[in-house]
């Protein structure tokens, strides 16, 4: 028996594809009845050419207008049918990119033969026009509203699903129902126009019984010309994954369960967050807000989906079955972690090399100029063997872990809390740091406007991500960043090793070079003090430098990305050290002007200079909530400074030479060899080129330092030197790469008398790092870990944390040789505080209501001090007498308990901190809301590309 | 950045080598000695904020304690000011039982009836200058009322049978004052908890009789260190001469703080026992040499060895012989030159009655002494002069007139004594070109007084204030 079969084509401007699509459906091996088309306002021929070929024995195409919908146009066709009396059985819908093959109906018919339950049949999906990879053989859809194939992407169709078995749902191109069915379940919901209505049809198709086959033998060929954006439509526009999520999630709550409703809205709003993210990552910010639109689109208005519940709510004999054939639970967390893997597998494949690329780019111009990079038996060793015999047999790798681990017991001390030094305790919490961040106007001291320093940021966010801790994350700091500067250095060197020789440098050579650098802040002395900015700074740089490299990168783009993540590291370590971006800077300036020299060419080509411009530029824009407020406030100190407690360990030409701040770190002679060897790594000819590109970084850091190092900086409390740690850092980094490049010329070059002089310099090189990691484990001194002593009764701090206005003013030094005075509130002057409180101007309405506090206090100064808000005034050990016998006799000031020789009085009038209260900037608020997004775009921007998007 | 490929091999290469060779070269030897040049010039210096000291301003607010009356025959307090035609009241006593007197310039008000420790609070006007004492009545001593500092030094008390002293510490304030007295004895500190943390309640004295609370008989010295409050301190030394003697007693000065070179003005005339006190509150030994000063020389006297005083103690040296000679020759003090900081007293025994020499202020412009309307012969002795100069002594009524006014050279050789009529009760010691110190000498028939001369606080200080690092 042969079933009669309409055929129903809906197109929309498909002139592309509908010549094959009418071949196809005219070289079908089973007759139709009738062929029945839609033409949805086409602007191009494509009403013509179904006219034409269908016109003379069906009928002309029912032409209507560009806003009709894929449901309306299928009801449209249906009246049609009616109107001329068809009698068929079944309707095959297809669409004007999907072209049958010749067997396809045939197929199709000859399954619902088979099966006489079947009411809905689809044909194989194949990709057009590669004809070969699978697109779908059935589809279902997920718990999150992710449309399942259960295909592996870009599947080949090898026959490996062919067979014939139940899905939820099958695509409407080249979908055969059986009219019946189509008409009692009201066709395709019109809520749905474009994307997603076969899933829902093939649903309620199940709900209400009926059974959906997937016909592997019936192969249709669909361009899905929509859904790739292809083709818009007044229905589609712009934004077609828009109308993807909408319908996902329209379907999921039109048909899910009652009971599960609520847990469902519940899941897929945190599903779409989390899908933001993830597309945030993969630097899709277009679809992230698309899914936000389409949930916050069905969110608002709960009319739709109540509607489309109530449309349904008949019609469900079989719900338990329909739910059997949704994708199983498990299905989206499976997704996520492809997706991680994907992500992971991207970052570190992009990791890989500007060296090889250059190559590669080289050979393509000059094949003969090139060299390979020979073969070792390392690469062989990696190709066959497992990960822990690669590990254990490589003693370059066992000597990494044993520096990693002697260095994690280095800095031991950070596995408590610390605070000493150049460090002030942390915050209790990391709310109270995100409040320092967002306010305009901070109730420290006598009140400032000064912004808190940019580095508080991304300490809060650190300390966020590892619950809410500050304390935890500065340990966190403390402990890693050797570890981490030893990873971000083995990277960079690995790569300078690349450019320099295609063989790279000798892995030893790249051993010490890495752990020489990791040690920076540890020999310098920072690390023991506290001086974590210089920290964090030499654990950033070698990471900077390395996606510097990215500069060279033969391919435009690539270069570009390059900027935008030089630009994020440089905003990163200029927020802890804004004299690294005037270094960045000059260094910019003086390779311009280089290039300009040497390259005429490349300097017209936007593409060269451009990614390094931008990433300088991107550190003002990124930082700019805090750097132009200082400006406006008279901070602007806080360019040369370096941050955390004043003073600032000093340097002087030695000091910067050797890699030392003053007064602390290794033996200066341990740096004095490093600087040597990278004199040294200027003899050999072969890669003097770029030692003397390392000179030229150095060159740059001295003359910096040189201009820097001539000026004080007078600050309201103390007169301060300008902060040249950040490159100290520099300096070293320099040396150290120059010294590695060194290295590989001497190994290069091993006969006769130079086996002995590069013994020497092997044995004098290993010095370096091997004394400066003795010193940290047995002679340094961490006054990190010594806490800072404020000489404040614990009362009082206790009293003090109760609010802003119960501040103590504490007063030092004797009337012979002068007074200081700071005042104490909440919990003390804590990480991020220490730079606002030096970079306050004077209150000299306060300084002199406090002389006269000093000299001769009336009841009006005592008045005056309760509504500045101090509560206790407190003179610290040696308490200078004169001072202390002045405030004994003082009305209104009560003798306070304290332990001598600390002398410490109760203000006994009432304390107000209206005084400490100031207006909001708003500007500093727009900045924040800008460079806040700012930040965002340049991360996506940062990102490695995956290949996840189907092309 | 560069990214282009290498240069084309071609015919130029070969010079081009050449040349680029001797660039790399000259690259090489330049680069780095411009850096190391650059680096050089750096010099940071940790810069260290600068002192500032106080500025000075006209006193508003002056206190001096005068301690308890020594007899019943005692109890007025002398009050006068220093400073230039002030005419005003000042409050006199302690916590409640304050009353005013009225103090002129150039007069001596004597409060009376104020048997206890009193206070004496000048204010605005009544600041500067502000100069009070007490004296003993019958027997001659004389005490220059202190202000309360944080820290004084008295040397040479005692806590024996013979020799004992009685501290006392007078809080002038509403609140509590606390001192801590730390006591130096011979071979060291000497542990007296009942000393320490020594609570003064708020206009109160408090009379600490060391002999009670610790007693030895070596001889002491006292650090009196106020840790919270104010608190002047004053000492009253007694002694039990030998056999029938009747027991004598005066106060002994304060030593605002150990000094290297320490003139001892205030030599009771006639022979007797004297003993040089010096004690060393410092950490290491130190070594002393005594000169005599006289009218007519400062020398070093014969057959007193050098003195070393070991740290944190106390060490006597008896100089009755070298005294007893050199007074018939007109000395008027002694000079103790040491190689590190000491305190020092000259403590007499003198036909039955005790006096002391302690090193006395630094008189830049003047000085003025209180001294009782009795009291034998008066005089004035000064030295220490650090260059050439003219002292003028101007001896005055407790009415104001002026009963004598005397002008002379004094060099740094020398010690100079000015005379004064027996009914002078106000002093005042004008110094020109020099600075000196010294002491007014009462000696009469019942023993010998020493009232040192003291410059009155006229100026306040207020201190220089700015921002500091929390």
């Amino acid at each position: 028996m042969v079933s009669s079969v309409s055929v129903l084509l809906v197109s929309h401007d498909g002139g592309r594809w509908l010549p094959a699509v009418i071949d196809g459906l005219r070289a079908q091996r089973t007759p139709v009845d009738a062929v029945v088309c839609v033409d949805t306002g086409s602007k191009d021929e494509s009403a013509d050419l179904l006219d034409a070929a269908f016109a003379a024995d069906f009928g002309a195409a029912l032409r209507v207008s560009g806003s009709t919908s894929f449901p309306e146009a299928v009801r449209l066709g249906l009246e049609r049918l009616r109107l001329q009396g068809s009698s068929s059985e079944w309707v095959w819908i297809l669409h004007d990119d999907a072209n049958p093959d010749p067997g396809a109906l045939a197929a199709l018919l000859a399954a619902a033969a088979a099966d006489p339950g079947a009411d809905v049949l689809g044909p194989k999906l194949r990709e057009w026009p590669s004809l070969r990879r699978l697109l779908e053989l059935g589809v279902t859809i997920s718990g999150t509203g992710r449309r399942e194939t259960g295909l592996e992407r870009g599947e080949y169709d090898q026959g490996q699903h062919d067979e014939v078995r139940e899905v939820l749902a099958v695509n409407t191109a080249g979908m055969l129902v059986r009219r019946t069915v189509l008409e009692e379940l009201g066709g395709f919901d019109a809520q749905l126009p474009i994307f997603g209505n076969d899933i829902d049809f093939g649903w309620r198709a199940a709900a209400a019984g009926h059974r959906t086959l997937i016909v592997p033998e019936a192969v249709v060929f669909h361009a899905e010309a929509a859904h790739r954006g292809v083709r818009r439509t007044p229905l589609t526009g712009r934004h077609t994954h828009y109308q993807e999520r909408r319908a996902a999630l329209y379907t999921l709550l039109a048909n899910a369960r009652g009971r599960a409703l609520p847990w469902l809205v519940v899941r897929l709003a945190f599903g779409t967050v989390l899908r933001m993210l993830g597309f945030l990552v993969v630097r899709s910010p277009g679809e992230a807000l698309d899914d936000l639109a389409a949930l916050l689109n069905l969110y608002a208005h709960p009319g739709q989906v109540r509607a489309a519940r109530r449309a349904r709510r008949e019609q469900r004999p079989a719900e338990e079955h329909a739910r059997s054939l949704l994708s199983p639970w498990w299905v989206p967390y499976r997704h996520g972690l492809d997706f991680l893997g994907d992500l992971a597998a991207a970052a570190t494949n992009q990791a890989q090399d500007v060296a090889e690329r250059r190559r590669v780019a080289a050979a393509a111009v000059a094949p003969a100029s090139t060299v390979a990079r020979p073969r070792t038996d390392e690469d062989e060793l990696v190709e066959d063997t497992g990960i822990v015999a690669r590990f254990l047999t490589n003693p370059v790798a066992l000597t990494l872990a044993a520096f990693v681990l002697v260095a994690l017991v280095g800095a031991r001390d950070a596995f408590d809390s610390l605070a000493g030094g150049g460090l002030s305790p942390a915050p209790a919490s990391a709310g109270q740091w995100w409040q320092l961040q967002v306010e305009t106007w901070h109730p420290l001291g006598t009140g400032t406007a000064v912004p808190a320093p940019a580095y508080v940021l991304p300490m809060a966010l650190l300390a966020t991500l590892l619950g809410g801790s500050p304390s935890l994350a500065v340990s966190l700091v403390m402990l890693l960043a050797v570890p981490f500067g030893l990873w971000g250095a083995w990277r960079f060197l690995r790569v300078v090793g690349r450019l320099v020789t295609p063989t790279g440098a000798p892995r030893t050579a790249l051993l010490w070079g890495a752990t020489t650098w990791a040690l920076v802040p540890v020999v310098s002395g920072a690390w023991s003090d506290g001086r974590f900015g210089v920290v964090v700074v030499a654990a950033t740089l070698p990471w900077l430098a390395h996606a510097a490299l990215g500069f060279a990168d033969p391919a435009p783009d690539r270069r570009w990305r390059a900027a935008w993540r030089t630009g994020l590291l440089l905003a990163l370590a200029s927020a802890f050290a804004p004299v690294l971006w005037l270094f960045a800077a000059l260094l910019g300036l003086v390779v311009v002007v280089a290039a300009f020299l040497i390259v005429r060419g490349a300097v017209r080509d936007r593409s060269v200079w451009g990614p390094p411009a931008t990433a300088l530029a991107l550190v003002p824009a990124l930082l700019s909530p805090w750097w132009v407020p200082a400006v406006q406030r008279g901070a602007a100190e806080a360019f040369l400074l370096d941050v955390g407690r004043l003073p600032s360990p000093v340097a002087d030409g030695l000091d910067l030479a050797t890699g030392r701040l003053a007064g602390l770190g290794a033996p200066w002679w341990t740096g004095a060899i490093l600087a040597v060897l990278a004199l040294l790594a200027l003899v050999p000819r072969s890669t003097r080129i770029p030692v003397l590109v390392c000179w030229v970084v150095a060159l740059v850091a001295a003359v910096l330092a040189a201009l820097l190092g001539t000026g004080t900086l007078a600050l309201a409390a103390t007169t301060v030197a300008t902060g040249l740690a950040a490159l100290v850092v520099v300096l070293q980094g320099a040396f150290v790469v120059a010294a590695t490049i060194g290295a590989i010329a001497l190994v290069h070059d091993l006969h006769s008398w130079r086996r002995a002089v590069a013994a020497v310099v092997a044995v004098a090189a290993a010095v370096v790092p091997l004394g400066g990691l003795a010193w940290w484990l047995g002679a340094a001194e961490n006054t990190v870990a010594d806490g800072v002593d404020t000489d404040i009764p614990v009362y009082m701090v206790e009293s003090s944390e109760q609010g802003p206005e119960h501040g103590i003013l504490v007063v030092r030094g004797s009337v012979d040789e002068g007074l200081t005075y700071s005042v104490r509130r909440g919990d003390g002057v804590t990480m991020g505080e220490d730079e606002i409180l030096a970079l306050t101007s004077e209150d000299e309405d306060f300084t002199a209501q406090v002389r006269e506090l000093v000299s001769r206090p009336t009841p009006e100064v005592i008045d005056a001090l309760g509504q500045s808000g101090i509560e206790y005034v407190v003179l610290p050990e040696p308490a200078d007498g004169g001072v202390a016998g002045v405030l004994d006799a003082a009305t209104g000031l009560i003798q306070a308990s304290a332990i001598a020789p600390t002398r410490a009085w109760e203000v006994d009038r009432p304390l107000d901190a209206a005084s400490l209260e100031g207006p909001t900037s708003w500007l500093r608020v727009a900045l924040l809301v800008l460079a806040g997004l700012g930040t965002l775009v340049v991360v996506v921007l940062c990102l490695p590309t995956t290949s996840r998007r189907r092309s | 950045m560069s990214h282009s490929a290498p240069p084309a091999p071609g015919r130029r290469s070969a010079r081009a080598k050449t040349r680029r060779v001797d660039v790399t070269v000259l690259l090489a030897v330049l680069l780095p000695l411009l850096g190391l040049g650059g680096l050089a010039l750096v010099d940071q210096d940790a810069v260290t904020d600068p002192v500032a000291p106080p500025t000075r301003t006209e006193l508003t607010r002056a206190t001096l304690v005068c301690p308890t009356a020594p007899a019943d025959d005692a109890r007025e307090v002398a009050i006068t000011s220093a400073g230039e035609d002030v005419r005003g009241t000042v409050q006199v006593g302690l916590g409640d039982a304050q009353q005013p007197a009225d103090l002129t310039s150039g007069e001596v008000t004597l409060v009376p009836d104020q048997s206890d420790a009193v206070a004496i609070l000048g204010e605005d006007d009544a600041a500067p200058g502000l100069v009070a004492a007490r004296f003993g009545g019958a027997e001659p001593a004389a005490v220059s009322c202190p202000d309360p500092t944080p820290v004084t030094w008295f040397t040479g008390v005692g806590a024996g049978a013979g020799h004992t002293s009685v501290l006392e510490l007078v809080n002038p304030d509403a609140g509590t004052a606390i001192a801590n007295v730390t006591v130096y004895g011979r071979s060291g500190v000497v542990e007296a908890e009942r000393l320490r943390g020594v609570s003064v309640p708020g206009g109160t004295s408090v009379r600490l009789d060391l002999g009670t609370l610790v007693p030895r008989r070596d001889e002491l010295a006292l650090q009196v260190a106020t840790v919270r409050g104010r608190i002047g301190a004053v000492v009253q030394d007694r002694f039990d001469g030998i056999g029938s003697a009747e027991p004598t007693a005066d106060w002994l000065a304060d030593q605002p703080a150990p000094a290297t070179s320490n003139l001892l003005m205030g030599l009771a005339p006639g022979p007797g026992r004297r003993t040089l006190v010096v004690a060393n509150g410092g950490d290491d030994e130190i070594r002393a040499e005594v000169k005599v000063v006289s009218g007519r020389s400062v020398f070093a006297p014969e057959g007193l060895p050098e003195i070393r005083v070991a740290p944190h103690s106390v060490q006597r040296i008896s100089v009755s012989s070298v005294l007893d000679a050199a007074l018939k020759d007109g000395a008027t003090g002694l000079l103790l030159d040491a190689t590190g900081p000491v305190t020092a007293t000259v403590r007499s025994y003198v036909r039955g009655d005790l006096s002391h020499a302690v090193p006395s202020d630094l008189v830049e412009s003047s000085a003025t002494a209180l001294l009782p309307e009795t009291g034998g012969q008066k005089s004035v002795q000064v030295g220490g002069a650090t260059r050439q100069g003219l002292v003028t002594v101007v001896a005055r009524s407790a009415s104001g007139e002026e009963l004598d006014r005397t002008q002379a050279e004094i060099s740094p050789d020398l010690g100079v004594t000015v005379k004064l009529p027996a009914d002078t009760v106000l002093v005042t010691v004008e110094v020109e070109r020099t600075t000196v110190s010294g002491a007014v000498m009462m000696a009469g028939d019942g023993g010998a007084a020493v009232v040192p001369l003291t410059v009155p606080a006229t100026n306040g200080l207020i201190p220089a204030v700015r921002p500091g690092l929390p």
